[in-house]
Parts: C-alpha cells; structure tokens; sequence
C-alpha cells in the first residue's frame, strides 16, 4: 500500500482529534486571509482617498507652497489656472486636470445682525472645486444625502454631514466663512447650503464643505487662480512616466516656472507606512500559522505515543526510519490541504461579505488627521489566496517534522517489547 | 561790557531755575504720575485720522490702508486698500465688530484676534488708561537716542485679562510721550517691540505719527504705522459707532 494512501486513512483513525487539528489550522486560515484583504483594502482605500481628497495622480503647486505650509501661504499660488489645464490636458498619459482651492478658517452663524449676541463659529475648510470635472474625481454627486449640487458661480456649497449637524444647518441655511486671502488679507463671504454630503473619510466630514471654485476664487481674492492643479491618469500606479511628462511640459513653460508637480506616492505619512505594514501583516499571518501549527505538533506527537507498538511493528517489517518520517509528513500535508481548502473557503466568503458591507469605524476616525476612510472594506485579491494556500498546507506539513523525527528513532525491538 | 555780563547772568541764573525746577519735578514723580501723565498728553475727546500700515513678513510688505473715528471709548476704523476694501471693525464698550462687505453676517471678535499684521483688535482699539488696567514700577532714567526718558515697568494688575501681561515703557522726560515699549508674557519672554519715532501736534494735541512694531518671537515681521493726516477733538455723531451702522 502507498505511504500515501495509509497517511490518508490514517486521518481518519481519529476522526474527533483530526476535526480538531484541522479547525485550529482553518481558523488561522482564515484569519490570516481576513488580515491580508483588510490591510490591502486599507492601503487601497488610502490611495484612493489622497488621490481624490488631496493630490490626484499628479499634483501641480507653487515650489515653496509645501515649504511653508505651517503659514499657511495660500497667496502662493498658480495663476491663470483655466490656461494651463488646458495644456496639461494634451500632455501623454493625462486623462483630466482639476483647479483646487483649500482654505481653512471658522463658519460663523448669527441668525440676528442687529442684537448683540454674538453667533456660534466653528472651524471649517472650504475646497473649492469645479464640479462639473470633479464628478471624475472626488464624485461629489455620489456623496449627496441630501439637497442638491451647488449651481455654477452660485455662492452655495456642500457641506460635511456630520459638521452641519454640529452646526445645526441643513439645506436652504447659510453661515459666512471667514479666512485668509491670497492678498493676505482676512475675508468673509456668505453661502448657502444647497445640500450635505457623506465624505468617505470622517475627518472629511466634520470640517468640510465644498464651494463652486470661481466662488472661492473670489472669497480668496485669488481672480482665475488656484492653489493647486490635481492631474489625473489611467493608472496612478504607473505614475513615473506621467510625472516626468508632466516636468518636461512644465520646464518648457517659462510663465510656470514657479510651480513643481508632485507624484501621490510622495504625499501623506500614511501609505509609506501602510505598505510596510502589509510585509509586516504577512509575518503576522505566518506566525499565527506557525501558533496553529503547535496543534499538529501536538497532535503528532500524540499519536506517535499512541502508535509507538504499530511504529515499532512497521520497522520490524521493513518499513525505514525516513519512510516513517515521510508518513507523518503526507499526514500533515492532507491536513494542510484540507484545513487550506475549508479556510479559503469560509475566509473568501467572509471577506467577500465584508466587502459588501464594509467595516464602519463610525466617529472614530473623525479627528484623526489620517487618509482613511471610515468605512473598511477588505480587498480579496488572488495572490492572497494563493499565498494563504502555501502558508497553510507549508507550515502545517513541515511542522509534522519536528515530532516525527522521533518516530523515526524508535527502535523496533524495543518498541515490539511494549506489546 | 557790563550789559553783556548782566544778561549772561541773568540769563543763566534763569537756566539754572529752569533746571532745578525741572529736576525738582521729575525727581518728585511716582511711576503712577508719570504714566499718567504720558496717557494725558495723548488723550483728546475724539479724532479722525488717516493711516497707512506696512506689514512685513517673509513673504514681502503688504500695504494697508484706512480711516479711523474714535470718541471716548468707541472707535470705528474703515479700510481702503483694495484687498481689504469695505471692512470695517468697531469697538464699542461691550463688543468688537468686524463688517466684511461680502458677508450678510457681522463677525464679533475677541481682543486678543489679530486684525492685520501685528495688530490685534485691542491694540487698535483700547481706549483704556495704562493705570486701569497696570501697576507701574519706576526702573529708573534712560537715554534713547539721545532722548532722556523714564524707564517704567507696567505689570498687570491682578485678574485683568491684558494682551501683553508685562511691559517696559520708556517716556521722554521732556514732554512725557511714550518712546518706546517692549511687551513681554507673564514670565517675561519678549513678544513685541514698539517704536515711536515720530510725534506730531494736530491741533495742540500731540498724536504718534510714525511707530514701528517688531514681532520680536517671529523673525523679520513688523508692523509699520504712518498717520498721514489727523483731526482731533472733532464732533463725530454717535450714531457712527452702532452696529447697525456698520453694514451701510
């Protein structure tokens, strides 16, 4: 009979202690699979979220605007904005170019000019977007709740849900803003709120609101200028071509000269951080395997000591001391496939149901100065599956080794002895 | 001879009064008269003035310009430079108001809010003697410049919610204008510096015309403040400093 064949009937002489063995193994199966998909949706989610929120692909600014950021300079800016997006668009590899303006500074409510109560104010920051490109981007027609799309040039806006009900508007109410301007003054303006929408990432959604961009270009005193330009592409992963393209075109435009275009890896603390959390998530999954594994350790060792007379029985018929090892090890390997097998199973369908419902981290996120969305949702892809599948049928059949390596030293007379 | 060795002694003996009568005063004044007096050289019933304010800072000056009405303890000041355009800020006894013409609502600040520059709502706008709100320490004379003036520490008085807790006042013995003052925190670590260079007579009232203000936590950053024209203890309706007023 085939050493095969035995190690497989072999699982079944313990059917309770087998269940056992294999449900530890598929239960850390599917964890681990879980963990990957979830870190991989994260570090997807934040990529998603600095290039729609923050910098597109390709971000396009004033040189010394990331220098001095802590101040606020938002008089360094691009100007003529409309001109040269216009070029951008027939640069190779870009697909759209969007005018930004954000500007922090408090909303101001006071229902009564002519009392003297003073009205509530709240921090806020107002980006200005032109809508009509941004449904490619930030998409805010997807984010509405309530109300509607900011008209064009109006001085309406979309306000954060969760910062309106702070503040106690909705639809149809209006706040002034008041902020910094380009010219380095202070300004106030005015708005209307035509409707509130549900920004994915919470920090989003307690402090911001969206302008019509030509009316933010007038709060901030800023006439067809722009903070920032977000360049868009195909795939922003393959953004090196892009961003040298992008570079060239601007070094041959001498009245740009003072701007400089930024990749979206190099942007934010986070992802950098992500990415390495996911080698580091792959070690955890092997080490909880590794943790899973001390039951089929365990379990061997067991049935070695229960079998130590049939052991002994099966040297003195010829069987070798590597033939014995290799029993152990084709038991542990129908163990890993089967534990593997059901864990990518049920892990698959838990993830894929996850990802359908995502993984709400509520208010948490809301103060956290983080690009994450409040809603997780983990990301199954292919190699996780297939990585799973080696981690587990792998460390479950190799730690089989360990306890075997003593059946392998039994001693088949002493062993007949103990009959 | 004689005639001209009498009028020379006439005429220092009347030097020496004058002196002894001058050193006698001086040498008599607490720090309490002294700031009290610096407060009424500068003290009129209203004014109307028209300034300019240069605010430099890394990135360049920006140029502001306004005009401002005060009358007692109201004070309403108007800008005319093109980005600030239409704003107005009033002070009156309980609140602070700043208009925005592009805004349907009227913003009340607080005292310590900065306006422009270096200047803050209070430094604009606080009509209050130094004493009401100080306690004065005599440090001693100095010569600014070639200026002798009183050295005055001003502390402030307990639970009095002041912008600068310390500063050091140096005013010109001869006419009891204030020089020059340095702010500092409550444990003493510099904020401000301001300089007056420049004082003019407007009418018999003597008003700074020049003062130039350095952030002394902030490097390079200052405030210049230039009074082109003035007209004090002029009649200004009272109407002028309501709320209402400000959004027509």
């Amino acid at each position: 009979m085939k050493l095969t064949t035995i190690a497989f009937r072999n699982l079944g002489r313990h059917r309770r202690r087998t269940v056992l063995s294999i449900s530890t193994i598929t239960l850390s199966c599917v964890f681990g699979l879980f963990m990957l998909a979830l870190i991989t949706g994260m570090k997807s989610d934040m990529k998603n979220n600095i290039i729609a929120y923050y910098t597109g692909a390709v971000q396009i600014r004033h040189s010394e605007y990331n220098k001095y950021d802590y101040l606020n300079p938002i008089h360094l800016h691009i100007e003529n904005e409309g001109a040269l997006r216009e070029e951008l668009l027939n640069v190779e590899g870009v697909t759209q170019a969007a005018a930004r303006i954000t500007a922090g500074g408090k909303i101001y409510i006071d229902d009564n000019n002519d009392d003297d109560i003073p009205g509530l104010d709240y921090n806020a920051v107002g980006i200005g977007i032109d809508f009509a490109i941004e449904s490619e981007i930030l998409a805010p027609e997807q984010m509405l709740i309530s109300g509607r799309l900011p008209e064009p040039g109006r001085r309406e806006v979309l306000l954060g849900a969760a910062l309106a009900e702070k503040a106690g508007l909705k639809p149809g109410d209006k706040f002034s803003f008041l902020t910094q301007t380009a010219a380095r003054s202070a300004n106030a303006m005015t708005f209307k709120v035509a409707g509130l929408v549900n920004f994915s990432m919470g920090q989003f959604n307690s402090s911001r609101f969206l302008i019509p961009l030509s009316a933010m270009q007038d709060l901030m005193m800023m006439p067809d200028g722009a903070q920032e330009i977000l360049v868009m592409t195909e795939d922003p992963d393959k953004v090196k071509p892009l961003l040298a393209a992008i570079d060239r075109f601007l070094a041959t435009r001498s009245n740009y000269s003072y701007t400089e275009a930024i990749s979206w890896k190099t942007q934010g603390v986070f992802y950098p951080m992500i990415s390495l959390g996911e080698i580091i998530y792959n070690y955890i999954v092997i080490i909880f395997l590794i943790l899973g594994g001390t039951v089929i350790i365990n379990t061997t060792m067991m049935v070695i000591l229960e079998r130590y007379r049939e052991i002994g029985i099966l040297g003195a018929m010829g069987m070798m001391p590597k033939e014995l090892v290799r029993l152990f090890f084709y038991e542990g390997v129908f163990a890993g496939i089967i534990s593997a097998a059901s864990g990518l199973v049920i892990g698959s369908i838990v993830v894929l149901i996850f990802e359908k419902t995502g993984l709400n981290f509520g208010a948490a996120f809301d103060n956290m100065n983080i690009e994450i969305s409040t809603v997780l949702r983990p990301e199954l892809k292919l190699y996780h599956i297939v990585l799973m599948g080696i981690y587990t049928v792998g460390i479950t059949s190799l730690v089989t080794l360990i306890p075997s390596k003593r059946a392998a030293a039994i001693e088949p007379v002493q062993a007949m002895r103990s009959i | 001879m004689k005639r001209i060795i009498t009028s020379l002694a006439v005429g220092l003996t009347i030097f020496i009064f004058c002196a002894v009568v001058a050193a006698a005063q001086t040498a008599v004044l607490t720090a309490e008269e002294i700031v009290s007096r610096a407060d009424d050289v500068m003290d009129y019933s209203s004014a109307y003035t028209e300034a300019r304010m240069i605010n430099t800072d890394r990135f360049g000056e920006k140029v502001i310009a306004y005009r401002a009405w005060s009358k007692g303890t109201n004070f309403l000041m108007e800008f005319d430079s093109d980005a600030e355009y239409g704003q107005k800020i009033l002070r009156t006894d309980e609140r602070i108001y700043h208009f925005f013409p592009d805004s349907e609502t009227v913003f009340t600040k607080s005292k310590g809010d900065s306006v422009v520059g270096l200047i803050s709502y209070d430094d604009i706008s606080n009509e209050s003697g130094m004493l009401d709100n100080y306690e004065a320490e005599l440090l001693g004379e100095d010569v600014l410049e070639g200026t002798a003036c009183f050295k005055i520490k001003l502390k402030a008085k307990p639970r009095r919610r002041v912008a600068y807790p310390v500063q050091i006042v140096w005013i010109v013995q001869e006419n009891f204008v204030i020089r020059r003052v340095e702010m500092f925190t409550r444990s003493n670590k510099p904020l401000k510096t301001m300089v007056i260079d420049e004082v003019k007579d407007f009418g018999g009232s003597l008003l700074a015309a020049h003062m130039l203000i350095t952030d002394e936590v902030r490097r390079g950053v200052t405030s210049e403040i230039f009074i082109d024209n003035a007209e004090l203890n002029i009649d200004i309706d009272d109407k002028k400093f309501t709320r209402r007023e400000l959004t027509r």
